[in-house]
């Protein structure tokens, strides 16, 4: 392992957006086994530095293929897509995405814990779909279209980024 | 479970080699020091046979007492008495609202956004009075472990910000401890349950003190700790249960509350008498005669527990958040274990129960689960068990971010991201020709700059005159193993990098501890010289035994014959050094060894991370995978 090496490589596991949960998690131990800075206390500042740059780029690692939208950005990454800071997206999508957001200022208003809960299901059930939607269109090299379903993934995530917020405001966090 | 009892491996360093290492407890009301000795671990005792010292300093014109010689002076000097620093550690005024801290000291104007406390040995800070009782620890452990201590594990709340861990490590410093890491009091727990049962699964670990509030939730895998998420509130505990007691005895007297300072204290021991006993009572009797409060009646232990029950509900309310944090429902929790004083009440016990649906562990007292599980870890990370496997994955507590416009915070790194981490955010200037920018970093959950605590501020300057939002201003977070955070910001579109790094320090800046340092020693009557001198031979000295050892197990693989020499030369200069007196000679040849063995670390390092997913350690680490795979074929 060397700070070249991809996510993937340092896992020693296939490019792809589907992985197995389980086994990331047993090589991300494994991994933090042999790095963590706790393998090297007292052994100087500078075996205890490495170890910290270390265990901090498996942590790196670890974030980015753990969670869906951080891997499919990250899988398009390296392939040399570039993703565009404001892209232009399909009309419609659009315009679902103004009424989501309506309907989550409609559940703020309300105060309905209920509805901020299902709301946040219900953007789940999105999330999933246009993740499996990339992964079939990475592995068929489509990579137009999985960089549109990133794009895609992008809104639905800062939505339910911001239906968490509600749902912790009405908890009362 | 069982009860910790580890036995050494058969490789068992030679006991003369032992580190003496200790794990310490430094508790709001009470502090304990624990270690591992002849492969059992347990609480170290003063000489009169007591294990827990009470966290109390009595500061007189020439002296200063702790612990149970403390206590007496509580009621008769109230604010030369202090009682609870640690919840006031990393803390201003501001921050310290509804603890009735106005009654129990007598405040000199904050200093660097850290209170201070007027004493009859002048004005004092929380990390001075916590260090005296670092002190005491440090000269139990050295008393009964046969020499000074080579390396502690000192726990903090996992929920203390950075702040609080900077002034829990700057104690430490005064005291003249080596402090091997800073380890999250749940975490501690759960080393002291999981390490022998070998328990794998979910497991919550609610920790409430005399005045924090822990709850975090782990996962166990074959001697993994990994924190999947921490929660709580640094500034509740069972002090405050202490205060609602009080309260109840104010109000059934039909007091104002208006008493003297002694008066006070002697009411708030009273109060904590009340409510231990209502731990095993359903009624206690009180009778108070002090100077301002005369009375006598009972308090039943439901009126107690409608008192508390707004604390109570708080701090289940936390745990239900960090189980939403980690996405996890409260059947699929494996384990509850108790940990804390305050979770003797029977109302918490009760909550807690309900909450999870199962009855919690309390096999370990949990007075002492925290300090034993912090002598587990300092064995291992002192190098007393090369071989052990055990290795524990902590998070942030509370999320890191930068004040954009607007005195709106942005994240930079969330809550319950594994440690160490770092992380970077982009930022631009919005005037033409802005050469400098004010970097602002805060920690806490809320939007709001005002809501969340400011850690540290300070500007960016040097930035080549550019037009507005052409310049990359990059700023780097990095939070270390031990949570402490480390800021730099650069600006990046020019080349032309102006950086800076801060260590953000609340109250003492590093010539402050440094000269506290230098006043403790000479209150101890020990001579600095002689200190510096021992402490630079420890370094000189752990610095040969983990070289020595690492070119035993790697040199022949990873090192040139040359390579060898000049090592074993540097070896045999810092041996000769070791053998005089000179601190300065002893340290220059501690940090030539060091940077000549820099490759080999880096080498040792690369071999490590190699070896984790290949061969040997893989078949062990993901052994079901394998043989899943092997029948495959």
């Amino acid at each position: 392992m060397n700070f070249s090496q991809n996510f993937f490589e340092i896992f020693q596991i296939d490019v792809a957006f589907d992985l197995d949960g389980p086994d990331l998690s047993a090589r991300y131990q494994a991994l933090q086994r042999r790095v963590h800075p706790d393998r090297y206390a007292g052994q100087g500042d500078q075996a205890e530095r490495l170890a910290t740059q270390w265990a901090t780029q498996v942590n790196e690692a670890y974030a980015t293929l753990s969670e869906p939208l951080a891997r499919a950005s990250y899988l398009l990454d390296l392939q040399g897509v570039v993703l565009a800071q404001n892209p232009t997206l399909d009309p419609a999508f659009l315009f679902e995405q103004i009424e989501l957001r309506e309907s989550l200022d409609e559940i703020r208003q309300s105060g309905s814990l209920t509805r901020a809960e299902a709301f946040i299901q219900a953007l789940a059930e999105k999330q999933n779909a246009e993740a499996q939607a990339f992964n079939d269109y990475f592995k068929a090299s489509a990579l137009s279209e999985a960089t549109i379903c990133v794009y895609r993934m992008q809104f639905l995530s800062k939505l339910s980024q911001g239906a968490k917020a509600l749902e912790e405001e009405l908890l009362g966090y | 479970m069982a009860l910790i009892q580890i036995t050494e491996p058969g490789q068992a360093l030679d006991p003369h080699q032992r580190k003496r290492a200790a794990g310490i407890d430094l508790g709001t009301t009470n502090s304990l020091i624990a270690s591992v000795r002849s492969g059992q671990v347990q609480v170290l005792k003063d000489l009169s046979g007591v294990s827990m010292l009470p966290s109390v300093v009595h500061y007189s014109g020439s002296d200063v007492t702790v612990g149970t010689e403390a206590l007496p002076f509580s009621a008769s000097e109230p604010f030369n008495t202090i009682a609870s620093a640690k919840r006031l550690l990393g803390r201003g005024r501001a921050d310290l609202d509804g603890i009735a801290a106005e009654q129990r000291y007598d405040f000199a104007p904050d200093d660097g956004g850290m209170v201070r406390l007027k004493t009859a040995a002048g004005v004092m800070s929380p990390v001075q009075v916590s260090a005296e009782i670092l002190k005491v620890l440090s000269d139990r452990g050295a008393a009964t472990l046969g020499g000074p201590l080579d390396g502690v594990v000192i726990t903090v709340p996992a929920y203390f910000d950075d702040a609080q861990r900077q002034a829990t490590r700057d104690a430490a410093a005064i005291a003249g401890l080596n402090v091997l890491r800073l380890l999250n009091e749940p975490t501690a727990a759960a080393v002291a349950y999981g390490l022998d049962s070998g328990d794998e699964g979910l497991v919550v670990i609610f920790d409430l003190g005399g005045g924090t509030f822990d709850v975090s939730l782990l996962r166990l895998s074959r001697g993994v700790f990994e924190v999947l998420a921490t929660g709580g509130n640094s500034g509740l505990g069972g002090d405050d249960f202490d205060e609602l007691v009080a309260k109840l005895v104010l109000e059934k007297a039909h007091s104002k509350g208006d008493l003297d300072a002694s008066s006070r204290r002697q009411l708030m021991t009273e109060a904590r008498r009340v409510k231990e006993l209502l731990s095993s009572q359903s009624e206690v009797d009180v009778t108070l005669a002090l100077s301002s409060l005369q009375w006598q009646g009972s308090i039943q232990l439901a009126e107690f527990e409608a008192k508390i029950a707004g604390l109570v509900e708080e701090t289940i309310k936390a745990a239900r958040r960090v189980l939403r944090d980690a996405e996890v429902t409260p059947t699929e929790i494996n384990q509850v274990v108790l940990v804390g004083g305050s979770t003797r009440v029977p109302l918490v016990r009760s909550a807690v129960e309900a909450f999870f649906g199962r009855a919690p562990l309390t096999e370990i007292d949990p007075d002492r689960v925290v300090a034993l599980g912090a002598a587990l870890q300092a064995d291992v990370l002192v190098g007393n068990k090369p071989d052990d496997e055990m290795l524990l994955l902590d998070v942030l507590p509370l999320s890191l971010g930068l004040e954009t416009m607007g005195g709106l915070v942005e994240k930079v790194i969330s809550r319950n991201t594994p440690i160490p981490v770092q992380r970077a955010q982009e930022f631009t200037t919005y005037k033409d020709g802005q050469t400098a920018m004010l970097i602002h970093v805060l920690q806490g959950e809320r939007e709001q700059v005002a809501d969340c605590r400011s850690l540290a501020q300070f500007e960016l300057r040097g930035i080549p005159p550019m037009v507005a939002g052409a310049a990359k201003i990059q700023v780097v977070f990095q939070v270390d193993a031990d949570g402490l955070l480390s800021v730099s910001a650069s600006e990046l579109a020019t080349g032309v990098s102006a950086a800076i790094t801060v260590k953000p320090s609340y109250g003492l800046s590093d010539t402050e501890v440094t000269d506290m340092l230098k006043a403790s020693f000479a209150y101890a009557k020990e001579d600095a010289a002689a200190r510096m001198l021992l402490e630079a031979r420890v370094d000189g000295q752990r610095l040969i035994d983990a070289l020595s050892a690492a070119m035993q197990q790697d040199g022949p693989a990873l090192l040139s014959p040359d390579e060898t020499q000049t090592l074993q030369l540097g070896i045999q200069a810092l041996e000769a050094a070791l053998a005089g007196d000179q601190v300065q000679l002893i340290s220059a040849e501690t940090q030539n060894l060091s940077q000549a063995s820099d490759d080999f670390a880096a080498k040792r390092m690369d071999q490590e991370v190699r070896k984790a997913l290949t061969g040997q350690s893989l078949d062990g680490v993901l052994g079901q995978n394998q043989v899943t795979a092997d029948e495959a074929h």
